[in-house]
This record gives C-alpha cells, structure tokens and sequence, in this order.
C-alpha cells in the first residue's frame, strides 16, 4: 500500500515538473533563424519545441501546450496568419508572437482582434526577444 | 569525408591529451557542416533510435573519462567480465571508426573528425588511444542535456585544446560563477557571424565579435586545433562584454575583473584589441583615401 501511494507521489511530483517548464515554440522554416532564437530562449531558461510550418506548429501546439509561440508570417504549406486562425479556433487563448522579414502586416489587423499579442521585424535583437518574452510569459 | 586529419604518435604521459596539429576545420565549417550533419546522424539526447543513443554514449564516455582505448572504454561499465567487455569493445570500435561489411556501412565518428586518434598506448592492451576533437567538445556542448558537472569534467580532461579557458576553469568560476557555462552556446553555433538574423545592440560587443569573425575567416586555410582553441577563447572572453549582465541584468564588467586578476590573459586579450584598432583604422583609412568628388 506504501509503495503504491509513493509511486502515486511520485507520478505527481513529475506532473508538477513538467508543469513548471516554460515552454516555447518556434516557428519558423529558416534553420538558422530558428537555431539561434531556439538556443537563445533556452539560456534564458525556457524549454523550446520547434516547428517547420503550419501543420507542425499545429500539431506541435497540441502535443505540448505551449505558453508562449513566435511564429514567422512567411512559410510554406500555410502562412503563419493562416496558422494562426487555425490554431486559434482549437485554442483562443494561444499567445503568438509573429515574426516578419518582408512587412507583410495584410492580416496583421485581423490577427490583433483575435489576441495575436505583437508583431517584430527581422533582424531582431536579442534584447527584443528577452524583453518580448519577458513581458508575455514571465518566469514565476 | 573529413576524416584521416589526425596524427599517430606515441604518448608520453598517458592520460594527457595531444594536440592534433594538421589542419582542422574552421568553426563556420563546425557551425554550417558538422553541427548539423552530426544531428542528422547521431540525433541528440532525446533520441530514440539506438544508434543514436549508442553514439551519444561513446561521446559521453570520452568527455568524462577523457582519452581512452576501446577496451578502456568497455571496461568501465563491467571492469571483471571479460566476455562483456570483449563484446562491448567491438560495438566501440564500430561506432568510433564505422563500418563496411557485408554490404553494410555506416560512418564512424572519426569520419565527421568528431572523436580522433590521440595516441598508441603503451599498455598490456595495446591500440589506438581515441579522445573527442575540439569539435567533438563543441558538438557535445550542443546536446539540450548535457550538465554543470559534465562540462566541468571536460573542462578538466581537455584542458591542453583549450588552455585559456578549460586551463583557467576554477579560477573563472571564482570570478563569473555560472556564467562560464554560456560557452557551449557556441556548441550550439552562436558564432553571432550573421547580422541579418539578429541585430546586435550593445557596441563594443559587435565590433569585437564583427573582427572576432574577420580573423577567423582569414585564418581559414591554416587552422590547427591550437588555433581553433585559441578562436573559442576568443568567443568566450568577448561574449563575456554581452551574456551575464544581459541575461541577469547586472551592470558589471566581469571582463575586465578576469583581467585584472590575470596579467597572462590581460596580455593575451590586450592583443586582441590592439588587432581589432589596427583592423579598424586601416578600415577608416582606406574609406578616408576614396575620393568620389
């Protein structure tokens, strides 16, 4: 009986760590763009998942549950604005962050109406990215 | 296939690492070649392919025990078993130098030249003495798992490829504490060489890491692991100028504290600059000697 309420213990304290990661998705179809945010967000101590296009960030965004996505507009199979009404009829309360190399603000209007929470040009800086992140999903 | 670069020669203290003078990649080749050809063959820690997982454990053993035989190798898990060992030693070899056999073949990690031939040992068991290269090190700071206690030890085993660094380990962590930890993001390819991914704010950082980039791109054709140890404490030392007060917001100057408390680094950095002014000017000299009216 000892053993079976210590493994259920223990079964809760692992839920209760994977609760406390911070988890973030990257989406972007760039490598590099998505090598160097992913590297720099997780020094700063977040778990990052990272998707290719749209159907990943999907099916990614299921899977894990994450607390914050950058989501870059441009991407192959589905747009990152597609992506995002997508995936905000299964989860309203998604938090996206888009990111942009080309100004295409055409649904960004849209996009804001629907919560979208902010939108950054590329290059950006990694200050940009602490502060943004900071600010949507801070650490407890 | 980036492989025979190594040298064989005997060992003089065993246990020591010998540095591989031939000619070694450069650290854009490591970041747009190796890192993620390594990742595309060996996956990483969370994989679940065996291969995989058996390579990872080869480089595991090599970062913590430093340089090894094969055999050395199979022994630490089953030291008196020797049918064990002798099976485990042959899957070593495979995974190290790959394999071509009865139509199959796989490349070793001596092909990517992510482990290499340190030396011939002198003992009972005699055989190649097999340690990670300086990018075997660097593609093991790129795995998401790898610990404080794990890079320490690595820190402590490769000393000689990294001596401004791994040489001075405790005596940084005296200094900057976790902060010296921020070197295997360069495992992971911050060579900060792209301006047109991420926009760099603070000044003095980009002008630095800018030449930083400048200098390892004409060292190109001659680069020796000494020398590519050298470029890595090069990154080290000038990242310092951005990651710990950026990431704690502090406003210290952990730099200039290390060197101030080390008159051979202060030597060796002050080199640097005096480089990187010299760089510049002639770089403003020659936009001065262009008369366009």
């Amino acid at each position: 009986m000892e053993k079976y309420f210590n493994c259920l213990k223990n079964q809760m304290q692992l839920k209760e760590k994977d609760m406390d990661k911070r988890t973030i998705l990257v989406a972007d179809d760039d490598e590099e763009i998505q090598n160097i945010t992913s590297t720099f967000l997780e020094f700063l101590g977040y778990t990052v998942i990272r998707a290719k296009n749209g159907n990943e960030v999907i099916s990614k965004y299921r899977e894990h549950k994450p607390g914050l996505v950058f989501l870059d507009v441009k991407m192959p199979k589905m747009n990152g604005y597609e992506t995002f009404f997508e995936l905000e009829k299964e989860f309203p309360d998604a938090k996206v962050i888009f990111m942009t190399a080309h100004v295409d603000f055409s649904k960004w209007n849209d996009a804001k109406k629907k919560h979208a929470l902010d939108l950054i040009e590329k290059p950006y800086s990694f200050e940009k990215l602490k502060t943004l992140t900071e600010k949507y999903y801070p650490k407890k | 296939m980036l492989g025979c670069i190594f040298i064989l020669s005997k060992h003089p203290i065993c246990g020591m690492v010998e540095i591989d003078q031939k000619r070694v990649q450069s650290l854009l080749s490591y970041k747009y070649y190796t890192l993620p050809t390594a990742q595309k063959l060996y996956g990483d820690a969370n994989s679940k392919i065996k291969h995989h997982q058996n390579i990872q454990r080869v480089l595991k053993i090599l970062a913590i025990n430093g340089p090894l035989t094969t055999w050395e190798m199979a022994k630490i898990k089953t030291p008196t078993d020797r049918d064990k060992i002798r099976t485990k030693e042959k899957e070593y070899r495979r995974l190290i130098i790959g394999r071509k056999d009865r139509g199959n073949s796989s490349e070793g990690l001596v092909d990517l030249n992510l482990v290499i031939v340190d030396s011939v040992s002198n003992n009972n068991n005699p055989g190649n003495i097999y340690r990670l290269s300086i990018f075997g090190i660097l593609y093991y700071f790129s795995k998401t798992d790898i610990t404080n206690k794990e890079i320490d030890k690595i820190a402590e085993n490769y000393q000689a490829l990294i001596p401004l660094v791994f040489g001075k380990w405790n005596f940084l962590k005296s200094v900057i504490d976790n902060d010296v930890y921020s070197i295997t993001l360069l495992g992971k390819g911050l060579l900060f060489d792209n301006p047109n991914i991420m926009k760099i704010q603070n000044e003095l950082f980009h002008e630095l890491i800018s030449f930083f980039n400048v200098k390892a791109n004409t060292l190109v054709h001659s680069l020796t692991e000494t020398k590519v140890g050298e470029l890595i404490s090069l990154w080290f030392y000038i990242t310092l100028l951005f990651f710990p007060n950026f990431i704690n917001n502090r406003k210290k100057n952990y730099l200039k504290k290390i060197l101030q408390k080390d008159p051979e680094l202060k030597k060796w950095f002050l080199d640097f600059i005096i480089e990187a002014q010299i760089f510049y000017k002639n770089k403003s000299n020659t936009w001065r000697s262009i008369s366009i009216v």
